[in-house]
């Protein structure tokens, strides 16, 4: 709508006429509804409301549980992990872990001698005298 | 013909505290049935006065009210405040009007759309006793009025009810029926327009009688 109508428009609403009309709209009586449509409104309400509190209780009764476990899990979590000690654990008997060592070598040494099957105690049993029996009389003797 | 009209005007009550009503909005979001109560307190009037008009039959009327409210009370968490709360009311309140008026296909008088010379002149109104700014309408001329309202095409009724009852500013009634504020304007012109007419047909003793 062009300015210059509108402004023309504007001045005939305001016309004496036209706001007569407006004044007489004005004046009709309004209408209440009814106790029985208020009563009738107000039950529907309620009944939405309770409805929708039952939700949220709901909602309260399952998930609020849920969330608190897992809360409560997620916090043990953290917490064994942060507690585990981070330094090499150290043997309480050294005595004890240098004889099994040993054991743990003899076994390897006689196997690498006599092959697989020989037991360390056989080997120790049968093992070769480092110190010569024999004497110089001995290979005149020869 | 002399017209004996009331000398008292039935006031309605409003929300004049910001704060107070600004507070009563945000316990309506949330749902409280109380607080949702005394909304329908305000507006239940008004309300039911603007879809009575709007919807032919008064029964059909106060169904229609009921789920105004009903609705409102639904989704009043997604009342955002950019509007009033009142125009968000009445916005919910004429939607549910159209279709109302849509499934009964009403067909009301076509009104010319055409903004002409008529309408601007004042009608003799024989009651030195009327005064506009304090007087509600009663019995026969009230009901001309009324009568000239239902006779008028739903589009110029909302216009019309929506300004000169609701006092919505133009801008508002575009917003909330979506259509250009001139065209609001024009409507409103011609809806009163029509209502002259009316009201002079019926002081000329040619209009047939009124239907109360």
């Amino acid at each position: 709508m062009s300015e210059r109508r509108e402004i023309n428009l504007d001045e005939r609403l305001a016309s004496a006429g036209q706001t007569q009309v407006r004044e007489l709209v004005k004046g009709l009586a309004d209408e209440t509804p009814s106790m029985a449509w208020r009563s009738g409104l107000n039950e529907q309400i309620l009944a939405m409301a309770a409805a929708k509190q039952k939700k949220r209780n709901l909602f309260g009764w399952v998930w609020k549980p849920a969330v608190g476990l897992a809360l409560a899990g997620a916090l043990a979590g953290v917490f064994l992990i942060r507690t585990q000690p981070e330094t090499r654990p150290t043997v309480a008997r050294p005595a004890l872990e240098a004889r099994l060592v040993m054991a743990h070598q003899d076994a390897v040494w006689s196997q690498d001698a006599a092959g697989a099957g020989l037991s360390p105690a056989d080997a120790r049993a049968t093992e070769v005298q480092l110190e010569p029996t024999w004497t110089e009389e001995d290979l005149s003797s020869l | 013909m002399e017209l004996v009209l009331r000398a008292t005007r039935l006031s309605v009550a409003k929300h004049n505290d910001p704060a107070a009503e600004a507070a009563l909005i945000d316990r309506c979001r949330k749902q409280d049935p109380v607080a949702f109560g005394r909304f329908v307190d305000a507006y239940q009037a008004r309300v039911f006065g603007f879809v009575r008009r709007m919807v032919a039959n008064p029964e059909e009327a106060a169904d229609v009210t009921q789920d105004v409210f009903i609705r409102a009370f639904q989704h009043f968490e997604r009342f955002d405040g950019r509007s009033s709360v009142r125009t968000w009311l009445f916005r919910i309140a004429y939607n549910l009007c159209v279709d109302k008026a849509r499934k009964a296909d009403r067909s009301p008088i076509d009104t010319s759309l055409t903004v002409g010379d008529e309408g601007e002149d004042t009608i003799d109104i024989a009651d030195s006793r009327w005064q506009p700014d304090r007087l509600t309408l009663d019995g026969e001329l009230a009901d001309v009025v009324e009568q000239g309202i239902a006779t008028m095409s739903e589009k110029l009724r909302t216009v019309l009810l929506l300004h000169d009852r609701e006092d919505m500013a133009y801008e508002e009634i575009a917003a909330l029926v979506g259509i250009p504020v001139g065209t609001v304007k024009s409507r409103l012109f011609l809806a009163r327009a029509h209502l002259q007419n009316v009201l002079k047909e019926y002081l000329s003793g040619s209009m047939p009688e009124v239907q109360a």
